[in-house]
């Protein structure tokens, strides 16, 4: 073999090589991509002129300025455009179902179906309005059956009566202004009331009648969940006449209080301004459908916490779909057979991903691959565990909630100074694109502000599977654009004189249709004030301590903290 | 070769750092792509107002009275070749209330302010309905003023 061939048959391979990576990269790949490179550039639609002190306003590509933010369900009634409410979401949903969809509740083997659910809600509703009851405090996760259909007779009653559901984190320490009804888990929690009951014109036990204690029961009634639904019978038919305007829009749908005690209303338009949100983030293809089944972790159904699971729950049934509720501690590819839709928080996909990663050489050499390619735009399952069980899962909703929720509900004066950390608790842009491989799934990141928003604040595009330098991730976690709900923009603070409004950095500020509004006087007035300062009262609602940024992509970036 | 190197040895492909905080990526790069600056909503000069004519820069900006709205979304409008391309960036005072489109009606932008005080109360009537309507189409996003050895 001379020198001249070897020579050639290297210069041969070096042309064949770069050629194939020129056709891959300039044509082939294009074709295969999700998401064009433009797309992902330009993820927002930016007001074109700012103030003094702030970014201008920023808001999802999907709803340009100019255009109203997504509010409600646009429902036309007559020749009138109604917003919609609970009333209309649930009634569709019976309607679509026929009461044959179920959803999986924990301590439960089987599914229930929803006319059976529908049943029993009816029939608590039902018992409950006889008397003038108002608000009904829930302290139990809503991923039973108790609490499920407690939920439900409370959200019925929203329409009908004016009474709400109240989602408390803990049975109350002190009398909650407004709280006629209380329901809690056990006769045990009942027997820890210590003297409270007499706060409560009834008290609902969902616990077995026969084991209830002795009790002299003087101003209240106690009731246990059984006997509120004794009688019930599966009905699969939910009526609703709307009013003829929008006045529903306005009407409570619930109050939901922090475990810092401070306590948020939620208006109808909340809810189906949410559903609505959630179905328009799905892109032309992928839509929701009525084989869809959203499993959703017990974590986020813990009763004030469960604010943010509705507008997914309700929109995925009301696609004709089901739900589950599931354990984190039960949580793994196996449990996830029929699931297409998971939604639990960042922390517990960490685990997930962490039980169920594989070490031998052919995975790593899949996964490999699989990333590339996902680097590059393109969605691939070569590397999926346990192919047959996660099968049908096709996209993950993974709820990362803001840093200290706490503050943003105390409304303070003093703005807390941006202390920045390399490490970051949301995994790296690399890193979700591994799980995206190994779930063969499609994973959106959200960013949630608990207890004050309903609904995600931002999340990223469903076909975003873009990687940054360490150096970015390091600083910043992507969350896309906000949601189509909310517009927002970037303030300047006195406390953080670094951050460069001209480079768009600054505390984030929100303002749109799913926004609690503070229940106690003083904390609206805080807000009022803050609002004032941020936004001149136009409705802004700064979010203390969210410090961040939007990229020129559109997407916000918030700090590493 | 990213891809194929990726590929065979391992590797992803890294997208531009669109933070700029790393001072590399499109932040900071004058690439055809950047989307333009948001102006900063406050007093304009004739002078300054004149660039955002649609043309010179994509925004469009309209000034009635004394006061700045941004049309840019109605740029079929006022945008280049749209029927009333000859107000953006300008003083459109005077040729609403006369309702004509032509550019004599139209103030440069070194001549000074239109004070509009020879219009008849017809004219002014007319001038007050087409203010109420940029008030409930477009944003206000500034004043108007004279600028020190231009305007006056």
């Amino acid at each position: 073999m001379s020198w001249s061939f070897v020579l050639q048959l290297l210069v041969t391979v070096l042309v064949i090589v770069l050629g194939a990576n020129w056709l891959l990269s300039s044509f082939l790949l294009d074709f295969k991509r999700d998401l064009t490179a433009v797309a992902l550039a330009q993820q927002s639609s930016i007001a074109s002129v700012r103030n003094e002190h702030e970014t201008a306003y920023y808001r999802s590509i999907l709803v340009p300025t100019g255009f109203p933010l997504t509010t409600g369900l646009g429902l036309s009634l007559k020749y009138k455009i109604r917003n919609g409410n609970f009333g209309d979401v649930w009634n569709a949903i019976m309607e679509v179902s026929k009461g044959k969809n179920t959803i999986k509740l924990i301590r439960d083997e089987k599914s229930t179906s929803l006319g059976e659910l529908n049943g029993m809600g009816k029939r608590i509703f039902q018992k409950l309005s006889t008397e003038n009851y108002k608000n009904i405090g829930i302290s139990n996760s809503v991923a039973t059956k108790e609490g499920f259909t407690l939920t439900l007779a409370s959200m019925m009653a929203s329409i009908k009566t004016g009474s709400v559901p109240h989602f408390l984190p803990a049975v109350p320490r002190q009398q909650v202004k407004g709280l006629d009804v209380l329901v809690i888990d056990s006769w045990r929690s009942f027997k820890l009331l210590n003297g409270s009951e007499d706060w409560y014109k009834l008290i609902i036990v969902c616990d077995d009648p026969k084991r209830a204690p002795l009790f002299d029961s003087k101003d209240y009634r106690v009731v246990t969940w059984l006997e509120l639904i004794d009688g019930y019978v599966n009905d699969s038919e939910f009526q609703y006449t709307p009013p003829d305007d929008n006045s529903d829009d306005k009407k409570l749908f619930a109050h939901v209080t922090s475990p810092w005690n401070g306590t948020n209303s939620f208006n109808q338009i909340c809810l189906v301004s949410n559903i609505a949100e959630f179905i328009k983030g799905f892109p032309l293809g992928n839509e929701l459908n009525s084989s869809e089944r959203i499993t959703i972790s017990t974590k986020l159904a813990s009763s004030s916490a469960s604010l943010q699971i509705w507008g997914k729950l309700f929109a995925v049934l009301l696609h004709g779909g089901s739900a589950s509720f599931i354990n984190h501690t039960n949580l793994d590819c196996k449990s996830l057979q029929k699931t297409t839709l998971l939604f639990i928080e960042t922390e517990e996909l960490r685990k997930l991903m962490y039980s169920i990663s594989k070490h031998n050489w052919l995975h790593k050499l899949y996964l490999s691959w699989a990333t590339n390619l996902l680097s590059e735009g393109i969605f691939t399952k070569i590397a999926q565990i346990e192919p047959k069980s996660l099968e049908k899962l096709r996209c993950v909703y993974s709820a990362d909630t803001v840093k200290d929720a706490e503050i943003i509900s105390e409304f303070p004066e003093k703005i807390p100074q941006l202390k920045k950390t390399n490490q970051r608790t949301t995994p790296s842009t690399e890193d979700l694109n591994k799980i995206r491989a190994q779930l063969g799934s499609r994973v959106v990141l959200e960013l949630y502000c608990p207890y004050a928003i309903m609904g995600a604040v931002a999340h990223t595009n469903f076909y975003d599977y873009r990687v940054f330098e360490k150096s970015v991730d390091d600083n910043v976690v992507c969350y896309g654009p906000l949601t189509t709900t909310l517009e927002g923009k970037m303030v300047e603070t006195e406390t953080n004189p670094l951050l460069n409004i001209e480079t768009r950095q600054g505390m984030l500020c929100i303002r749109g249709f799913t926004i609690g509004k503070p229940v106690e006087s003083d904390r609206l007035e805080k807000a009022m004030s803050l609002a004032e300062k941020f936004g001149g009262g136009e409705g802004w609602m700064p979010l203390i301590g969210v410090f961040g940024l939007w990229g020129q992509d559109g997407c916000l970036y918030t700090y590493n903290q | 070769m990213s891809f194929i190197k990726n590929l065979l040895f391992g590797g992803v492909k890294t997208s531009d750092d669109p933070t700029g905080l790393t001072g590399s990526g499109t932040s900071n790069a004058n690439g055809s792509n950047k989307p333009s600056e948001p102006v900063v909503a406050g007093n304009f000069f004739p002078r300054t107002l004149s660039k955002f004519n649609g043309h010179d820069d994509e925004k469009i900006f309209i000034a009635i009275r004394g006061k700045v709205y941004d049309c840019t979304r109605g740029r079929q409008f006022y945008g280049p070749s749209g029927p009333y391309t000859n107000f953006a960036g300008h003083d459109a005072s005077r040729g609403l209330a006369l309702n004509s489109f032509e550019m004599d009606v139209i103030k440069d932008w070194d001549q000074p302010i239109d004070p509009l005080k020879d219009l008849t109360t017809e004219q002014v009537d007319a001038l007050d309905e087409w203010q109420e309507h940029f008030e409930n189409k477009y944003p206000c996003i500034g004043t108007l003023i004279p600028e020190p050895g231009v305007n006056v």
